[in-house]
């Protein structure tokens, strides 16, 4: 493998390996191989050439179709700005478990985590609109699959979560087919708590699937 | 940006805020007041919920937990408590470790106590009845009950309560309880009649 090679291959190196971009590559190789060439006929060195050649080209972000120009601070802000939205209505809908000692953890935290997120979107609120603009290529097409992942990985961890409540506070009734028995309103709160905690993660699915939306909104310019 | 985004933001942080605030400074110590309260209420024989002691019915004084437990759910509970079953005579005893009088003092806890019989002995008297009342009804097959402290040793038969309520079962329900055992115990000269009637002073 020669050196423009070797510097196409470190290039791609973030992108997966598909028929897309492996034409791509070899589009880029043939031009900088044609770049090469023109540089000999001009009289430079080979070395020369190969080292002129390489200083040409230090990304290929713009090449890739699915690679978005976004305006970094831009996409934080909107971000967290839906992120701390989220986290205030989880946190005013836990409210109520302060009066249950075993989740009252879980109001704090979000309480907590609406305060910093709210903090951390003034900052990046005052970038935005000081001016300060900070390019970076985003790829959409990746985003969308982190988003698909992260859905199913929530949605699986929902289930097993409700199954597992269910095997603590009922199994052995159904085990044994005895009625399943609630004292009062105080352990009924007790057990739809234990069943109601866990949707609380939501906001991580909706933080990605934000995220992949906020790409396409923050988009500077297009590619042409 | 969406500045109705903002707004929303701000003005759910206020709810949040107003909400936390409220449930700090009202509703738990409201909360913990009346748990406070209902702890005290279980120490009076007039004010103690029927639920509290209700889940220790048993058809066996042998189910030495069970039995143990609910003497110590009863007024006059005190920690260093002990207690002695006698399986054969089915029987049980329980030993306080204060005289009568110190254990007495122990149930004073209600303003309910500023209402009805000042007499500490009529007070003792009336836990007494109470708690041999609960024993007999919630422990089936307990046929003897010794209450001992320092000072004083008191026994009652389950032959005597079965005379006096006619059938102790019909007391295992809360409106029962309140109207057949509690209510009738605010009333001084009842007590000191029935407590002559049922125990047998050592």
């Amino acid at each position: 493998m020669d050196k423009i090679e070797k510097h196409i291959e470190w290039l791609f190196k973030p992108y997966k390996k598909n028929k897309q971009i492996q034409e791509l590559k070899e589009e880029v190789y043939s031009n900088l191989l044609a770049r090469k060439e023109d540089l000999l006929l001009e009289g430079y060195s080979e070395e020369e050439a190969v080292k002129n050649t390489i200083a040409h080209i230090d990304s290929v972000d713009h090449l890739i179709e699915e690679n978005k120009k976004v305006d970094i601070n831009r996409f934080l802000a909107s971000l967290l700005q839906s992120m701390t939205l989220y986290s205030v209505i989880i946190w005013i809908l836990t409210l109520p478990l302060s009066l249950f000692p075993e989740h009252l953890l879980l109001s704090y935290f979000f309480m907590i985590l609406s305060i910093l997120l709210s903090i951390v979107y003034i900052v990046y609120l005052r970038k935005v609109n000081n001016g300060d603009i900070k390019i970076k290529y985003m790829n959409i097409k990746r985003t969308r699959e982190l988003k698909n992942i992260a859905w199913k990985i929530w949605v699986v961890f929902i289930i097993i979560s409700l199954l597992s409540v269910t095997g603590i506070y009922f199994a052995s009734n159904l085990w044994f087919s005895r009625p399943i028995s609630i004292s009062g309103p105080y352990q009924f709160a007790e057990i739809a708590l234990r069943y109601l905690t866990p949707f609380v993660t939501v906001i991580i699915p909706l933080t990605v699937n934000k995220a992949r939306n906020l790409i396409e909104e923050s988009e500077v310019e297009v590619y042409e | 940006m969406n500045k109705n985004k903002n707004m929303w933001i701000m003005v759910l942080l206020l709810i949040g805020f107003v909400g936390f605030i409220w449930i700090q400074l009202v509703v738990l110590p409201n909360k913990n007041q009346a748990e406070e309260r209902y702890a005290k209420e279980q120490l009076n024989p007039l004010t103690q919920d029927f639920n509290y002691i209700a889940k220790y019915e048993s058809d066996y004084l042998g189910d030495n937990s069970n039995t143990f437990n609910l003497f110590r759910s009863l007024p006059m509970t005190q920690d260093e408590m002990t207690f002695q079953l006698y399986p054969e005579e089915l029987g049980v005893e329980v030993h306080y470790p204060t005289t009568l009088s110190e254990s007495t003092h122990s149930t004073i806890t209600t303003d309910k106590d500023n209402e009805y019989g000042q007499d500490e002995v009529l007070i003792a008297y009336r836990t007494l009845l109470y708690n041999a009342t609960a024993g007999f009804a919630l422990i089936k097959n307990m046929d003897q009950l010794t209450l001992e402290f320092q000072d004083n040793v008191f026994e009652f038969k389950r032959s005597d309560f079965k005379s006096k309520y006619s059938n102790l079962d019909q007391l295992l329900d809360e409106n029962m309880w309140t109207q057949e055992v509690q209510q009738p115990l605010e009333d001084d000269q009842y007590v000191e009649e029935t407590f002559e009637e049922l125990a047998i002073i050592h």
